[in-house]
């Protein structure tokens, strides 16, 4: 085998795990765009989805085909307004409560906000979790979720999820993301 | 002096069955363009229509007369909705649903320099999903579609390679879910 001297020094999955949650913390400013299929029980909803986070601030809209149904959610930390397609508008203070309340969806958008760049939901233990060579999570187990990475992407000096599939037992979350950028 | 609103007439009345390649853009409300897709589009009326997306993402959206079929490939799922739960109040009934649009749609021509001729139709209803469908005719040849929600959203549909009246194999509206990829919902028989 080759002298140790010479071995590329392959750091470890783990190694490389840490240091990628440690950049994660620094992006607080972010926004992606794509597509997601909702299931629950039996009903489905397919829609385009674009988000926007700024530090606390974040803007959330789904929307069908030929922008029919939209959903908005715009809010922080402390509220959440949720503006209908026929103008109606709801205000909560979360935007779980404000989903389960107007469309019946029990979607955990404060763990969503973490998944979808590839770190696990600051709230919740670790079940269980995969990576990567390059210490990206592959599979991860939380708060009775399971959520499988099946593609990464590059954005700026980031490698940032653009293939998510999120399955609880009454609940399943499938996003693709076409495009990872800064908020306006 | 032939208006907007009588070709609009007059595609609702002679045109039974309509292909067009489509390119569709969705332009955000401070007018940035979100997404631009391409595809396919078939019509069969009343009531059957297919949206073969092809680019950037393959995604077909069928109407087989009963049922609405959403099929993503990278989501690699199916949904499967009844045609008139999911289609009550979209544009997309317009051009498939023998509906006459006086009875649904306040109806006004719009003025334009661009040599087309454009009509808009507003739904009477107020919580209709949709504030707008604007339809413009190049001659007797629908040329563009532009639905805007109520968020001023807007989705643009600009059709080429327009045929009307084409003849339409058997199962051209049919829909069956590849093997191997989820179903949601249950198809009406």
């Amino acid at each position: 085998c080759t002298p140790f001297w010479q071995q590329k020094p392959t750091q470890s999955a783990d190694i490389l795990w840490q240091q990628r949650l440690v950049q994660q913390e620094e992006l607080t400013h972010w926004a992606f765009k794509g597509r997601t299929a909702i299931t629950q029980g039996q009903e489905g909803w397919n829609a385009g989805i674009k988000w926007e986070e700024q530090h606390e601030q974040f803007h959330i809209k789904l929307f069908g085909p030929f922008s029919q149904g939209g959903v908005a959610l715009d809010g922080d930390q402390q509220e959440v307004t949720l503006t209908l397609d026929d103008g109606e508008t709801m205000t909560a203070a979360t935007p779980e409560q404000l989903l389960a309340e107007a469309m019946g969806w029990l979607l955990p958008v404060s763990a969503l906000r973490d998944w979808v760049r590839g770190v696990p939901y600051s709230q919740a233990a670790i079940e269980n979790k995969q990576l990567d060579e390059q210490g990206r999570l592959t599979l991860l187990k939380q708060a009775g979720w399971t959520i499988e990475f099946l593609r990464y992407m590059p954005f700026e000096t980031y490698s940032m999820p653009s293939k998510v599939f999120m399955k609880h037992p009454d609940l399943s979350v499938r996003l693709v993301v076409t495009d990872w950028s800064r908020p306006k | 002096q032939t208006t907007g609103e009588d070709k609009l007439n007059q595609f609702v009345q002679h045109v039974e069955t309509f292909q067009a390649a489509f390119e569709q853009t969705v332009i955000d409300p401070e007018g940035q363009v979100m997404e631009q897709a391409q595809g396919l589009f078939v019509l069969s009326r009343p009531g059957k229509f297919r949206w073969d997306y092809e680019t950037p993402y393959p995604q077909k959206i069928v109407a087989d007369g009963k049922n609405i079929w959403f099929y993503d490939v990278d989501l690699e799922q199916v949904t499967v909705k009844s045609q008139q739960e999911a289609l009550a109040e979209t544009p997309a009934t317009l051009l498939s649903g023998e509906l006459v649009p006086e009875d649904k749609y306040n109806i006004n021509n719009l003025p334009s320099d661009d040599g087309l001729l454009w009509v808009e139709l507003t739904p009477k209803q107020t919580e209709s999903n949709f504030q707008a469908v604007t339809l413009a005719f190049d001659g007797d040849v629908l040329q563009q579609m532009i639905m805007r929600d109520s968020f001023d959203q807007r989705t643009r549909l600009t059709f080429t390679q327009v045929i009307e009246n084409p003849k339409f194999k058997q199962d051209m509206f049919k829909f069956t879910p590849p093997t191997g990829i989820d179903v949601v919902g249950e198809a009406q028989q």
